[in-house]
């Protein structure tokens, strides 16, 4: 699985039935609870094993499955 | 004598006209400005509705102008319905169908959604632009009695539609009186809120804004996802008290923005909703030891909380933190199943009396008479006490203890939530043929267990449709046969233990 795979797979299974494809605002559209932020990111870290700070959690990394990419991608 | 909610607005306005009330991302109102357009807004609806102690439903969001909205409602001599804007439009045309209310209030924001629910929904900005009628006012003031509903708050129902509860005037003052004492909640104070509008944990910042002179800042929803924006907000704020969900209170510990930033004015952080975790807590106090920790319990039945715990020691992080004694004017009962008390330190379901008791609920009197009963102890006159349906004990020290619930709902990401009507939207799609949804605690999720052909994800997609999202099972886990017990009903216990056996396993 590639990295793009491996986050959908994270998506859709912290989410279902969001279409994180099209989705370009997951936070400004309001489409993301609190609780599926934390798992999100817990699961990133372990996947990616990636540490993410807390400072890391704002609202542009995670409108969409690119910047959530991007961000994982500078954290390496 | 005060009989009317309003008297606090009115106090403030006239204490502090040009202090800031209400805050929003946008918009700031003084006591002054809420005072005013209260009136315009409740002279607009007066004209428009006639008759007093109507239902007016208000499309609710994370702003000032929804609290506006109330306090125009409540002027006209009506009580006020908050309908959360984001829940499912089919949710929403069905309480709507049965509350019938007299109006639909909705802000700018909502002008579409508003006109395609209802034939002439009311908007809030034309009506603040009519001349207050103070004569109109009055009169109508006069017919409303503190018996009189303020407001009507709908939560989950275990059939599959949500209830309505029912709470008047008196019951707001009853609780509102004895919060801002209890917590010393002055005008120099600033309430950072979190609570939705739709939710009766709310009415704490409402009110005791109001009463007290103290400002409220509505915390943006961002603040929530995000906790390094949630520590900022509140320093910029400069925010003292907080009245919340323990799951936000939970959220932001986990993050491990505390070691990192805290909030410099806090004094007071006063957490309901659901059990206070002391992992979470010792968290908080490490990086805060000088703020007071209270801990707080009550269902909307009983308007707001019914019972407190001044934090005042160390806990373990596996200790349960107690719910505390009964607030004033409250008194708690420890019941068995045949309606006699327990003896001290055994189970019993917690049973409250007080001026706090709801009215019942909306157009639902077998509801209401199943769980707000005659005093079982009391034969003699009319003696009202209502049935949470919680189980707890008291201890030695004349703590109550949260222990479980005798039923199907549960507390979810800060939320009341009955599995029934998760399961009966389940159950209501076509390709499913029986569903179940379980609560798995420990990990916070709601697990739907289903039978049927499609996958979890078009299930999960389907159900968006029809639950708000904090309904939304997490987990699903799709069975080729239902396990059934001995007389027909499906056998949750088994799936429980299939689901628990698996669980183990990953």
């Amino acid at each position: 699985m590639n990295d793009r795979e491996k986050l959908m797979k994270i998506l859709t299974e912290t989410c279902p039935g969001v279409d994180f494809d099209k989705e370009t605002a997951l936070i400004d559209g309001g489409i993301l609870e609190s609780l599926d932020i934390v798992t999100i990111v817990a699961e990133i870290m372990d996947v990616f094993s990636v540490e993410l700070n807390v400072d890391d959690l704002l609202p542009e990394h995670f409108n969409s499955v690119d910047a959530m990419l991007q961000l994982i991608e500078s954290r390496r | 004598m005060q009989t009317n909610v309003l008297a606090y607005l009115e106090h403030s306005a006239a204490c502090f006209p040009q202090k800031t009330a209400l805050e929003d991302e946008t918009t700031c109102l003084t006591f002054q400005a809420l005072w005013d357009q209260g009136r315009r807004i409740g002279t607009a609806l007066a004209r428009k509705i006639g008759g007093h102690n109507r239902p007016v439903a208000v499309l609710a969001g994370r702003n000032a102008a929804t609290v506006l909205a109330f306090l125009g409602v409540l002027y006209s001599g009506n009580y006020y319905v908050p309908v959360d804007r984001n829940m499912p439009r089919q949710r929403m045309e069905r309480l709507l169908q049965r509350l019938a209310p007299a109006a639909l209030l909705y802000a700018e924001e909502d002008k579409a959604l508003a006109e395609s629910l209802s034939p002439a929904p009311v908007s809030l900005w034309e009506s603040a632009q009519i001349q207050a009628d103070g004569a109109l006012l009055s009169s109508l003031r006069r017919r409303v009695l503190d018996v009189d509903p303020a407001y009507v708050i709908f939560t989950s129902g275990s059939t599959g539609e949500p209830k309505g509860i029912v709470v008047s005037h008196r019951s707001v003052i009853d609780f509102t009186d004895w919060y801002v004492d209890t917590m010393d909640i002055g005008p120099e104070d600033v309430l950072g809120n979190q609570a939705p509008f739709f939710f009766d944990l709310s009415v704490k910042d409402l009110y005791t804004g109001l009463k007290s002179g103290a400002s409220v800042y509505i915390l943006p929803k961002k603040c929530f996802l995000f906790p390094t924006l949630l520590i900022q907000a509140l320093n910029d704020h400069q925010v003292t008290t907080l009245s919340w969900a323990a799951s936000a209170f939970h959220l932001a510990a986990n993050s491990g923005v505390l070691e990192k930033h805290v909030p410099k004015t806090l004094k007071r952080v006063i957490l309901g909703g659901e059990a206070l975790q002391a992992k979470q807590l010792n968290r908080w106090r490490r990086a805060l030891p000088q703020v007071q920790y209270v801990n707080v319990y009550g269902p909307t039945e009983v308007t707001v909380d019914c019972t407190y715990y001044f934090i005042d020691r160390e806990f373990g992080d596996t200790e349960t933190i107690p719910i505390g004694r009964a607030c004033a004017n409250k008194e708690l009962l420890l019941l068995d199943k045949a309606g006699r008390p327990v003896p001290q330190g055994q189970p019993g379901e917690i049973c409250v009396r007080g001026s706090g008791l709801a009215s019942g609920y909306f157009d639902d009197p077998d509801k209401t008479a199943e769980v707000f009963i005659q005093n079982p102890l009391n034969p003699h006159y009319r003696d009202i006490l209502y049935r949470t349906g919680d189980i707890a004990v008291e201890g030695e020290d004349g703590n109550f203890r949260f222990l479980a619930r005798k039923d199907n709902q549960i507390k979810h990401a800060g939320y009341r939530i009955e599995l029934g009507e998760v399961e009966a939207a389940v159950n209501s799609l076509p390709d499913i043929q029986a569903a179940v949804c379980l609560f798995d605690e420990g990990r916070d999720k709601i697990v739907c267990v289903y039978q049927g052909a499609a996958p979890g994800q078009t299930v999960a997609a389907a159900l968006r449709e029809l639950l708000p999202r904090y309904m939304l099972p997490n987990l699903y886990r799709p069975v080729a046969e239902m396990p059934y017990t001995a007389n027909g009903k499906i056998d949750r216990v088994q799936l429980r233990r299939d689901y628990d056996g698996t669980n183990s396993i990953l």
